[in-house]
Formats: structure tokens, sequence, C-alpha cells
């Protein structure tokens, strides 16, 4: 199987580089490629890049509290813009306040995300996941 | 230089007569009959005689509503992006969207579309290089229309989707029996709304659709000029007024009829300011909505339907059944006029009502929201708030001297703010010229926005029902 390709990167206006970096390193030491735009990445940066990597999934991080905001209709611009297929992982400090987990994994769902992830994921469950996901897609 | 212009209503055939003096434009007349629905020429003949019995008149402008505006379905993929350009190509080339479809068609859909029987499907779908899985199962599935109608009820299609598969679509709609039109794509990239290919494709398709017959044809081979949709007239005014006359500021126009509701803004701002987030495709400077379900006299039932909460929050609870009775009046009589007090008090609040829903569904929104900084808004169309004139045409507020219309602050559930006008004076347009007007704008801009502006009067606080 040809190897899982993602596109990585921190959108709207956080500027949390270090967790990025993070992510790089540990998919990449499980064997995903990863096409890192690092922070401050709009949706359309996104897209962009998935679009010439012909990446299987666009992993978006959010920091900051803002997530909801920054990644509503990210799956209607993929659609479009002709991704109708890609996966879309979205995992961080998603909302502020207090509020359930399984609260934000919905409204992110709602979305049109495939998987959401809370701040405490394990990276390298989360590459099994992914490549599980994307195998299942390529099918 | 004497010019008439004459619009073919549906229900009355109106004209009026100016004199062209260099720079400046002026009114002299207007006259109006019941349009001769089996032979429009004679209603058309009957008007230019009685405004211009002498044949002064050097040039003639025509427009025509076709039946209340060219019946568009608009079909696009996702809601919020390249169906929104399809509705607002469509709006803006004056046309009237009976449906709206996103996603993957089906069989359903297709039924429902039919039942609305549009003049035009309007096929987009993708940016450039962009979706093509989505447009093509949509194209497939309208090519089982043909066998399902009579080949002379069939819409026009124009496309207006993803250039890579222009030909493909057309070639295939064609096959089908479809006579097609492609044009540019409405949304080649994401933020980038093209609507005037499609725009001039369905013009296109309203003057060979309109004209043939009726009598249309033989006015437009004796005055020697194509007939305008007038709708599309009245745009053209409200931009000329907007290029030529920067010192009228930004504005609104309602235009209400019986059919219709249709509200013009030329301006309001666009660009966010501080903690505002802005959301959604941009709106153009000069943005048009129709409301197909509100109207004073052929779509009162379908308004009682739509707002009928508002409707009856401004009537007292003993009015109520009078009311039904007054709207059933309406719907069996079109051109009825109110005769006693009560009637014309029914009449204004239907109108209020009405202009309120319309305004609402034209002006954009807030949306609270709490980021890391603090209390934010998320705005999606246009920020209204800023407009300081409002003008009134149409029937009833052409002629209604006392009446001015009240823009609910907010009637949405308390998240969502409206960005309609805040204060504003209120023009009417008492000689009911500005749908003649904008067809004289289409050659003399400048001058047809500034006799516009004359003929519109002042209307001072009026007999609007209290609680709106």
């Amino acid at each position: 199987m040809q190897p899982v390709k993602i596109v990585l990167g921190v959108i709207g206006a956080d500027c949390h580089a270090v967790g990025n970096q993070i992510l790089e390193k540990i998919f990449s030491q499980n064997d995903i490629e990863v096409v890192n735009l690092g922070v401050m990445v709009s949706q359309d940066e996104f897209i962009d890049a998935a679009i010439e990597t012909k990446a299987d999934a666009i992993c978006v991080s959010s920091l900051y509290g803002q997530g909801e905001l920054d990644c509503e209709g990210l799956r209607g611009r993929c659609i479009e813009r002709g991704l109708e297929d890609i996966i879309l992982y979205v995992g961080g400090n998603l909302v502020i306040g207090k509020k359930a987990f399984s609260e934000t994994e919905e409204t992110f769902k709602k979305m049109g995300f495939d998987r959401v992830f809370s701040p405490d994921a394990d990276i390298n469950n989360v590459s099994q996941i992914l490549k599980d996901d994307v195998a299942g897609r390529r099918k | 230089m004497i010019l008439l212009s004459i619009d073919i209503g549906s229900t009355y055939t109106k004209g009026a007569m100016f004199r062209l003096n260099g720079e400046k434009l002026e009114y002299l007349d207007r006259a109006v009959c019941p349009t001769t629905i089996a032979d429009l020429k004679i209603g058309f003949d009957w008007i230019k005689k009685k405004l211009d019995p002498k044949k002064t008149a050097e040039q003639i402008f025509f427009t025509s509503s076709a039946k209340g505006g060219l019946a568009i379905s608009a079909i696009g993929v996702v809601p919020d992006l390249t169906l929104m350009a399809a509705k607002s190509a469509a709006l803006s080339a004056g046309g009237k969207v009976v449906s709206v479809h996103a996603y993957k068609l089906t069989g359903e859909h297709l039924a429902e579309l039919l039942k609305k029987k549009p003049d035009i499907i309007l096929l987009a779908g993708g940016t450039d290089g962009g979706n093509e899985s989505y447009l093509l199962h949509n194209a497939e599935l309208l090519c089982h229309l043909p066998s399902m109608v009579n080949c002379d009820k069939l819409p026009t299609i124009v496309f207006a989707g993803n250039v890579a598969l222009k030909d493909v679509i057309c070639h295939r709609l064609s096959e089908a029996g479809f006579d097609v039109h492609p044009a540019p794509n409405l949304l080649p990239k994401i933020d980038q709304m093209e609507p005037e290919g499609a725009r001039e494709k369905i013009r296109n398709v309203f003057l060979r659709t309109i004209v043939f017959g009726k009598g249309l044809d033989a006015i437009q081979n004796e005055i020697g000029s194509e007939p305008m949709p007038t709708p599309l007239a009245v745009l053209l005014l409200v931009e000329a007024i907007h290029n030529e006359l920067p010192d009228f500021g930004d504005f609104m126009l309602l235009d209400m009829g019986g059919a219709t509701t249709d509200v013009y803004s030329a301006g309001g701002k666009l660009d966010a300011e501080a903690r505002v987030i802005m959301r959604g495709l941009a709106e153009p400077i000069i943005k048009r909505t129709v409301e197909g379900d509100l109207g004073m006299r052929v779509s009162a039932s379908t308004a009682v339907d739509s707002i009928g909460d508002t409707l009856s929050e401004i009537m007292d609870e003993n009015q109520r059944s009078s009311f039904s009775a007054f709207i059933g009046k309406l719907e069996s009589v079109p051109e009825y006029l109110p005769i006693d007090p009560e009637e014309i008090h029914f009449d204004r609040c239907l109108a209020s009502a009405c202009i309120h829903h319309a305004m609402q569904r034209h002006a954009g929104t807030w949306r609270r929201v709490f980021t890391a900084e603090g209390e934010a808004f998320v705005q999606q169309g246009k920020d209204l708030r800023q407009i300081s004139k409002i003008v009134g045409s149409g029937g009833f507020l052409s002629a209604m001297s006392d009446f001015v219309p009240i823009v609910i602050e907010n009637n949405r559930p308390s998240e969502i703010i409206s960005l309609n006008p805040r204060n504003y004076t209120y023009l009417r347009d008492y000689n009911y010229i500005l749908p003649l007007l904008g067809a004289v704008a289409s050659s003399y801009p400048k001058q047809a926005a500034r006799c516009a502006i004359e003929n519109l009067l002042l209307v001072e606080q009026g007999g609007t029902p209290n609680s709106l």
C-alpha cells in the first residue's frame, strides 16, 4: 500500500507551534507522510495543499479556543473544490469554557469532521486509526 | 427629445413620457390600462397613443415582467457556496427563484422542481477544477426530465458550473433534448463570485422565451429594440443612482406588488469591523432579493401562511376573522381595493408585515459568539444599519401618502441580530415611475437617476400599525 499522506496545520489565527512540531514528528515515526503547513493556516491553504499533494486526509489542530469558528464551512469548501471524499480530522483545545468532550465531538462531527480528538489523545493511537480509516477509504 | 417608456406587467400596462434636454430628464405624463393578455400590442399601442397622440417620441423603451418574473430553479452543490452564488445570479438577472437544490438531486427533488414550473434551470456546482461528481450526478438526473414533461414545457438550462465539465455536460443535456446555454462558472474560485456571464445568458433566454408570440415580437419589430425584464430595469436604476449620484448616499428600495415584494440595497458595509468575523460569500454592492410568497394581492394568502405570526401580533384578536375574510376577497379578486376603514387597516397590516419580513430576509445578520478575546460577532451578509434612506415603490407604496414602513429591530432568536437600517428617512415614488425610469437608465443613466430622485416625496411618520 502507498504510504498514508496527510496535510497538517494549525488553523486560523492560532500560532501554537510546539504541538504542531510534535504532531509532525510522531505521525512521521508512524510512517505517515506529513505535509506540514505550520501555524496560522487558512481553510483554503489546507485544501490547496491537499489537492496538490493528493493527500488522504486533512488534520487540523486548534489550541486557542476558536476552533469552532475557524473550522465552520471547511467540509463545504472541500466538496466544492473537488475533495468530497477527503478524511477530515480535528484535535486540540477546540472550545473555550467547560464543555463535555462528547458535546464538542458532536459539534465538530456535525460540521463534517470524520474524527474529533481531545487534548489528551495519544498520537500513536491516532496514527493507527488514521491508517485504518485511509485503508477503508481506498478500498 | 421626447422619450416613452412602457412596461407590460401581468395585470397592468403602464407608460410614462419624459423630455430629455441635454443633461436633464423631465417627467411629463403617465398612463395605465389593463394588460391585453391575448395581444399585448393592443394595450401597448393604446398607451402610446394616449401619451403621445402626435407621435413626437423619438425613442421608446419597453419592459415586460414576463408573468411576474422569469421562474428559475437554482441547483448548486454546497448551500453556502455554489447554491448561494446561483441564487444571487438568478436574482440579479431579474429572475424569481422558485426552487433551490443542493448536493445530490434525487427523484423526489426532480418532482418538486417540476411542480414549480421553472422557465430556466441554473445548474452550478464546483469551482473551476473542483468538484465533478455532484455536478455529473445532477446533470445525469436532469436527463430524465424530458421523459417526464411535454417538450414545449421543458425548462431551458443555463450551465454555470465547473468549467472542466462544461462540454461534457452541455453535450449530454442537449442530447437528452434540452436547450442548453453554457456560461462561465459562477464561482470560479472559492471566494470569487462572477455572476455576469450567467446573468447575460438568463437575459438572452428571457428575450427568446417571452418575446415570441402574444404580440411582443410585433412590438419589437415596430420599435426596433428588445424588451428588458422589468426587475432588471429597476436594478439598473438602483445602480445608476448609486453610481451617478454618490451624494444621495447608500439606500434601499422596496418594490412591493401584488405577487412579490422585491428589496434592493445599494451600498451597506461589506468589510468587517473590529470583533466582527465575516462569513459566507461576499454579497454584491447592489443586491436584489425577491420574496415570491410575500405580496399584496395574488400572494396575499401565501403571505398569511408565511408570516401569520407577525400579522396576528399587530392585529386585535377580534379582527382576525374579518381579516381572513378580507384575504379571501383578495384571492378571488386580485384587483380589489379596500372600501372601509377596517379593510384599509388590514391592507396596511399586510403591507407592514410583508415589508418587515422581506427586509429581514434581505439584510445580513450578526450571530454572537465567544472567543479567547471575549465577545465577538459572526456576520453573514450585508450590514445595512447605516443606510439612511429607504425608497418605496409599487402600487401600494406609491399611493400611500401616510405610510412609513417600520423595521422591527429584532424578532429573531436573541442570539441573532438583524442588520437592517436603524435611522432612515422614507421617500415615496409618488408618480410610480421608477420601473419605467429603469428602462431609460439603460441608455441615459445619469439623467434617469436624477429624474428619479427629483420625483421622490418625503413621507413623514404616518399611520403604520403601532406595534410594528
